[in-house]
């Protein structure tokens, strides 16, 4: 019952994407019915068939790859808006077809990943459950489409937008399927790769000689904001370059009638039925606004355990046990604090599935050194929301926790404190100091 | 060959090439952790796609003469009054009317209009305003052939410049570094300014500073951090003789601890520098202690700190702190492509600061009128945001061709 409670905004949407087809592409209400339906069935029953991880893989992947069909698509529509004259434009009847029964195929394996735990195994009766659920919105959608006001008839790419940003509402209810706190950590990780770049290119000259108050400046860049109004550009615009484009797209003449007064009427239809067109578009903009803030806000909870505090013996060694307050062997992480000369170093300790331990910073090499709290089957970064799988905790890279050399002895987990505080303080003081990111 | 010039001086081109980049950086994004990394070495090892670069400053460098070669005849052109054969494109209106227009009135009403106005009776030539020059296009010029030169040529070695020491290529040879000296500075980006003395073999001198960069044996010097490296005489029980040497360790600023390691032996020295007196940096005073831990394996032999000229003893083990070397990690650059990209940023520069409100408030504005068999002939071409002037223009025609219906 409570894994249904997580899949309620997914099937609203999925009904969304029903109304939507069902008054975008011109097949008849029983095909779309019979076909989306049947397809959201198969989906939302693929974990059952296909491991849950390469299932949300392929499906992160298929909707990504729409997206970026959808931002070429957009800006071919800017491009020839300047030329012929329409009002509308209907997909042809199969490539509508095709695209609706693609979207109903994702957007049950959706469905059908969020009710799968990470890391556990798919419950066939919850997810069963959830694919009557979507079949009957399916036929209820398909045939309510013709209750909905006249105007309302998305086509083109206004309609695709649509669709796609209902695709990405469902992806966002699940932290796991999520595409936009990934694409907020790449458009950060870009800024912050391309200002390496240009100060390397450019010799520019690095932290030590640099006054502190233009680091605070230079750290603007790499603050996560940027990260997410960049995200946000990259998410919306694609709606944007649809919506100019319908309104550059030129009407059709009217100059053949002789009649004033009928001439202005077919004139003032034209303009009305291009406002109309415009709601697609907007429509879309209020779904992926819905998406972003779902993706900012999980409804999760992360295990973030208070770090305990830890000193080191006389030759500079911390050691901590394994047995004890805390067991380090639960599979939980546990937090510890190391402070010495004025710096706070925080690391974690997590015992893998494998068996064996991943001692790492609580902090990356990228972002604010703000932590990092663990959920089913990953930790998140609290300061970019990026997931990091357990199995890779312990790896180097990207927005992974920085590892840390430890070694093994006496029932418990060594680290050497002047290590500690040395990688804590390379990579991460910057950091915290400056606003932003060390480079 | 007309095409393939046409296709190379299209505007579009350089969106073309950049969305090529922009494809191959965003598959990167999705298989690697250094996705610009991986574009930059992909660029640079692979020539198809360095010719698909190459395309960016040719692209530049075309439309910049072609937009200089229209400035020259257009400026040709105006100074010989309008008189001659002009040649075609050049204009971006030109309209021929079948009446003559009387020149002495439409020079008096252009001269009222703030026009400087040159010519005879059958030709007349007026302008207004500075004409734009196409300094944007030098700019992407110089940023995208200096990116080129500094992709495929770059070449960089890391070098630490020591005190006392030659700051040596590789092949042997270079420099001494007779003194490195650092200094607190009020300047409004650098915090402090830095200053590597080297002599060369024929006594010859070069300062190498922070920015911009010094040029030494044809690289230039880019100094990466400053660090502190302890001269140390270290012996032990079970060392066949004493250590003498200077460590390059980590320690600088104060506050980090980096182990000096003695080869062949059971025995690492931690070492960072004691807190100094406020407002005092050791690497510019020269005076510090030492915090020292002296350890066998994970056995803790000694710990303390020492002053410079001092020694700390204890179980058999003896270090002495003799003096100190101050050192800059330095990397020795050979990039041909780092002066024309600051070509490059100057010239965009110069375009918004200077050019572009030129062209706001004092645009290039041209006329021609030409009496020839009884019509006259007009060009006209304004780089105004507005419409103005082009307004004005066509005012002029419309009262010549009143003139005629009038006649």
């Amino acid at each position: 019952m409570i894994a249904i409670l997580k899949v309620i905004t997914p099937l609203l949407c999925w009904g969304g994407m029903m109304l939507s087809l069902a008054r975008g592409i011109g097949s008849g209400p029983t095909l779309l019915a019979g076909g989306c339906g049947a397809l959201f069935l198969t989906g939302s029953l693929l974990p059952l068939l296909v491991p849950s991880p390469l299932l949300v893989v392929a499906f992160k992947g298929v909707t990504a790859a729409a997206f970026a069909i959808l931002w070429l698509a957009s800006i071919g529509g800017i491009h020839g808006a300047g030329g012929e004259a329409r009002v509308g434009h209907a997909a042809g009847p199969l490539a509508g077809r095709g695209g609706a029964f693609l979207a109903s195929l994702l957007a049950g394996a959706g469905v059908g990943c969020i009710l799968v735990p990470a890391g556990g195994v798919a419950q066939p009766m919850a997810l069963m459950a959830a694919a009557v659920a979507g079949v009957s919105l399916a036929v209820a959608g398909a045939f309510a489409g013709r209750f909905l006001p006249r105007w309302f008839a998305p086509s083109g790419t206004g309609l695709w937008a649509l669709i796609l940003a209902l695709l990405l509402c469902i992806a966002s209810s699940s932290p796991r399927l999520d595409l936009f706190s990934p694409l907020t950590m790449r458009v950060m990780k870009f800024i912050h790769d391309f200002v390496h770049q240009f100060f390397e290119s450019m010799l520019l000259p690095d932290h030590p000689f640099i006054r502190p108050r233009v680091w605070e400046y230079i750290g603007i860049l790499f603050s996560s904001g940027v990260g997410f109004w960049g995200g946000v550009v990259l998410f919306f615009a694609p709606v944007g370059f649809i919506a100019t484009a319908i309104r550059l797209t030129p009407l059709p003449s009217v100059a053949h009638i002789r009649r004033g007064a009928e001439r202005r009427l077919l004139m003032a239809s034209y303009i009305r039925q291009r406002r109309h067109q415009q709601a697609a578009p907007i429509l879309a903009a209020a779904v992926l606004s819905l998406a972003i803030y779902q993706s900012r806000f999980p409804s999760v909870d992360y295990w973030d355990p208070a770090p305990v505090k830890v000193t080191a013996d006389a030759a500079g060694k911390i050691l901590i046990p394994e047995k004890g307050e805390p067991e380090i062997g639960d599979g939980r992480m546990h937090k510890f604090v190391y402070s010495h000369g004025g710096t706070e170093a925080r690391f974690f300790v997590l015992a893998k599935e494998d068996g064996e331990y991943a001692v790492t910073l609580d902090a990356c090499s990228i972002c604010k050194p703000e932590g990092y709290g663990q959920g089913e089957s990953a930790l998140i970064c609290y300061y970019c929301k990026t997931l990091i799988p357990l199995d890779t905790v312990g790896k180097p890279g990207g927005c992974n926790p920085v590892p840390l050399p430890f070694r093994r002895e006496k029932g418990g987990v060594a680290i050497d404190a002047p290590l500690l505080l040395r990688s804590w303080d390379e990579t991460v003081q910057a950091t915290a100091g400056g606003g932003g990111e060390r480079r | 060959m007309k095409r393939a010039v046409s296709l190379l001086i299209s505007p579009r081109l350089p969106a073309a090439v950049l969305a090529v980049f922009f494809l191959i950086y965003c598959v990167a994004a999705f298989g690697a952790e250094e996705p610009l990394l991986v574009l930059m070495k992909l660029t640079r090892e692979n020539l198809p796609l360095l010719l698909v670069l190459a395309l960016l400053p040719l692209n530049a460098a075309l439309r910049l003469l072609s937009g200089l070669r229209s400035m020259g005849s257009r400026l040709r052109v105006m100074r010989g009054g309008g008189r001659g054969e002009i040649p075609g494109g050049i204009f971006a209106e030109e309209v021929t009317i079948g009446a003559g227009a009387d020149l002495g009135l439409v020079k008096e009403r252009l001269a009222g209009e703030g026009f400087a106005v040159r010519g005879d009776a059958s030709s007349l030539a007026a302008w207004r305003g500075v004409p734009f020059i196409p300094l944007h296009r030098l700019g992407a010029l110089l940023i995208f052939s200096g990116i080129l030169l500094s992709l495929a040529w770059r070449q960089s070695i890391k070098l630490p410049a020591i005190e006392g020491e030659p700051l040596a290529w590789p092949a042997g040879g270079g420099a001494l570094v007779e003194k490195i000296g650092l200094q607190e500075s009020d300047g409004a980006i650098l915090s402090r300014t830095l200053a590597i003395h080297l002599r060369d073999a024929g006594g010859g001198r070069t300062v190498c500073g922070i920015y911009p960069p010094a040029r030494y044996a044809g690289a230039y010097v880019y100094p990466r951090y400053l660090g502190i490296a302890p001269f140390l005489r270290f012996k032990a029980p079970g060392m066949e003789r004493e250590m003498e040497s200077y460590f390059l360790i980590s320690i600088y600023p104060p506050g980090k601890e980096d182990f000096a390691v003695i080869p062949g032996t059971p025995y690492r020295i931690g070492l960072s520098i004691a807190p100094p007196l406020p407002e005092e940096d050791p690497f510019i005073s020269g005076r510090m202690e030492l915090a020292v831990r002296i350890l066998k394996g994970d056995e803790l032999l000694q710990a303390g700190t020492v002053p410079l000229g001092g020694r700390l003893a204890g179980k058999g083990s003896e270090l002495s702190f003799l003096g100190l070397r101050r050192y800059v990690a330095t990397d020795l650059v050979m990039d041909h492509g780092f002066l024309p990209v600051w070509g490059g940023v100057a010239c965009y520069l110069l375009a918004v600061f200077i050019c572009l409100p030129l062209r706001i408030f004092l645009p290039r504005v041209e006329m021609i009128l030409v009496l020839r068999d009884g019509m006259t002939h007009t060009a006209f071409r304004s780089e105004e945001f507005g419409t103005k002037r082009g307004g004005l223009y066509h005012e002029l025609l419309d009262s010549i061709e009143k003139g005629r219906s009038d006649h």
